[in-house]
């Protein structure tokens, strides 16, 4: 991830640009071939970029996770985690919940009637869903971003 | 003529919004957010509201009410009201064919191309959309015209019943509607006409509806008989559906402490004018005029004011000739013993950057493409590493004239460093 920007502000180097510098390029000091033409020349693709990745750009969301209750899920103590409001929240998704203004991160079970969101770290407990609490789902996590 | 179907869609409480998407918390305790230099209210939500927080009071009349009412303030966060008014203008795009972007918190968009019968169903669609996908909620209103949109939107706000969205298209009940709403609270009227014309007898929205034409015409210029046309449902105002060019750039601030030293005046006004260059990059236009300016506090003895400008060689966006042109127009303006409380640049006689009138006495050669690299490559690292990561020596380090936005929230949505952090 990106380094974390300094602060108070300190100086790290002064830089004088140097724009008044010219380099002077003689003129057809370099042949120009008139010849052969290069091959596949018309083969240039744009290279590969991660956001490509992501379905929904205007409706995604980054948080980063704190904690280890969704290890089994493959999220990770300090990962990003890639949210989007995009998609509908069901049953065995992975969601950002609000739960009493408290934002988590579980899987979302539904039992009958009953609402559970569920660590899928056996070490932790699940917590049921009740009336006398104020729940939404924020968004449904769909990837997260985990340097190996 | 009369085929026109407006929508306006108007982001309720909007800052206060923005910050409760990310501190969910905030829905329901009173909240203010503060203005530039935290030094008055500019928005509240309901709860403020409800324990006698007032919009556009100093911040200090209600100070005492963060211990004894629990009350939340918040620096302004434009970096995060900008964001998510873009992504409430993205998915305005995808549901009408034609949507203008009225300011940061509302939108006009068509609705002609929805029947009359489903109107209020996708109006109720666009509200739960926006509110899925950006948390903000919205209160919509329909009318023919801009002008009876923003009336049927100012009726939302007021009854709670309607959940948000009034459509008056062909309504009877519109001229009931008008009769109750105030003639300054009539969009384009304000508060200068709205007391002209309550002295003149039309202190009501119908009444000027009513009004004869020729009258309006003569006391309200043309653009008064618009508005009155636009009440009785001929459509005037057509969507903006382009940014109008600009015709300037400007970067204010207030300071978070008085400036008295030259230097420190100079170390501003070089960070706005390198915030005001990067912008005209961002946009692609060049500046040809500068105007700098500074003044002590209105409400202090011996107020002081003063501003310089000049005008360039060729139009530049390019921060060290910006820089070079500022620098001895603060010289100008700067006085011994002036405790400067605000300064400013502003850029005029803006062109594409790429139509550039060439100088007589400017060397062509001066335009080569290098200050252009060197900039993409310090606005690269900046916009990576943060804001004024690489600087220009003249803007400081310190900073201590720096605008005080002492409760600001985080950039959730613009810094990787500044993410919501999630328990798992």
């Amino acid at each position: 991830m990106l380094p974390k920007p300094q602060s108070p502000t300190r100086v790290v180097t002064l830089y004088k640009p140097h724009v008044s510098i010219r380099y002077k390029l003689p003129l057809y000091l370099c042949a120009v071939s008139a010849g052969f033409p290069l091959p596949g020349d018309d083969a240039i693709e744009q290279r590969l970029d991660l956001n490509d990745l992501i379905e929904h750009p205007t409706e995604t969301y980054f948080a980063r996770i704190s904690g280890d209750s969704m290890q089994p899920a493959g999220i990770f103590h300090g990962d990003i985690a890639v949210v989007s409001t995009a998609l509908e929240q069901a049953d065995g998704r992975v969601v950002l919940a609000v739960v009493d203004g408290d934002m988590l991160v579980k899987r979302l079970k539904k039992k009958g009637d009953r609402l559970f969101l569920v660590p899928d770290n056996p070490d932790y407990p699940r917590l049921e869903i009740t009336e006398y609490m104020d729940f939404r789902v924020w968004g449904v996590v769909v990837a997260v971003y985990h340097p190996v | 003529m009369k085929e026109s179907v407006f929508a306006l869609v108007d982001c309720q409480s909007f800052y206060c919004s923005c910050e409760a998407v990310f501190e969910p918390r905030l829905w329901k305790t009173p909240l203010a957010v503060l203005s530039n230099n935290d030094g008055a209210i500019v928005a509240l939500n309901d709860a403020a509201k409800e324990i006698g927080v007032k919009k556009f009071e100093p911040f200090f009349k209600f100070r005492h009410l963060i211990h004894s009412a629990n009350l939340q303030v918040r620096s302004s966060n434009y970096a995060l009201y900008n964001d998510l008014s873009l992504r409430v203008m993205e998915n305005l795009e995808r549901l009408s064919p034609s949507v203008e972007h009225y300011s940061i918190d509302e939108a006009f968009i068509s609705l002609a191309h929805v029947s009359a019968q489903s109107r209020d169903d996708y109006a109720r669609k666009i509200r739960a959309t926006i509110l899925k996908h950006v948390g903000i909620p919205t209160r919509i209103g329909i009318g023919e015209t801009k002008t009876l949109a923003k009336v049927a939107q100012h009726f939302t706000k007021l009854s709670p019943d309607l959940e948000g969205v009034l459509d008056i298209t062909g309504s009877p009940q519109q001229e009931e509607l008008l009769a109750s709403l105030a003639i300054a609270d009539v969009w384009g009227i304000g508060q200068r006409w709205g007391r002209f014309l309550t002295a003149e007898g039309i202190d009501t929205a119908l009444k000027l509806r009513n009004a004869r034409d020729a009258w309006v015409r003569q006391k309200l210029t043309v653009v008064g008989l618009r508005t009155c046309l636009e009440l009785r449902g001929y459509s005037c105002l057509h969507l903006e559906l382009k940014a109008p060019t600009r015709k300037s750039m400007m970067v204010s601030r207030s300071f978070g402490q008085p400036v008295r030293s030259l230097d420190e005046l100079k170390e501003a006004i070089a960070t706005f004018t390198a915030k005001a260059a990067l912008k005209l990059r961002r946009e692609q236009l060049a500046a040809g005029m500068m105007t700098v300016f500074a003044h002590s506090s209105r409400f202090k003895q011996n107020y002081y004011k003063n501003s310089a400008k000049c005008q360039f060689w060729l139009a530049s966006n390019y921060t060290p000739t910006l820089l070079k042109y500022a620098m001895p127009l603060v010289e100008q303006i700067w006085r011994e013993g002036v405790e400067f409380k605000k300064a400013g640049v502003l850029l005029t006689h803006i062109t594409q950057e790429g139509v550039i009138q060439l100088s007589l006495f400017e060397d062509y050669a001066s335009m080569d493409s290098k200050p252009k690299q060197l900039m993409l490559a310090i606005d690269d690292l900046n916009s990576r590493y943060g804001r004024d990561w690489v600087r220009f020596a003249v803007m400081g380090l310190e900073q201590r004239w720096q605008t005080r936005a002492q409760f600001r929230s985080n950039r959730w949505t613009t810094r990787w460093d500044e993410v919501m952090v999630i328990k798992a």
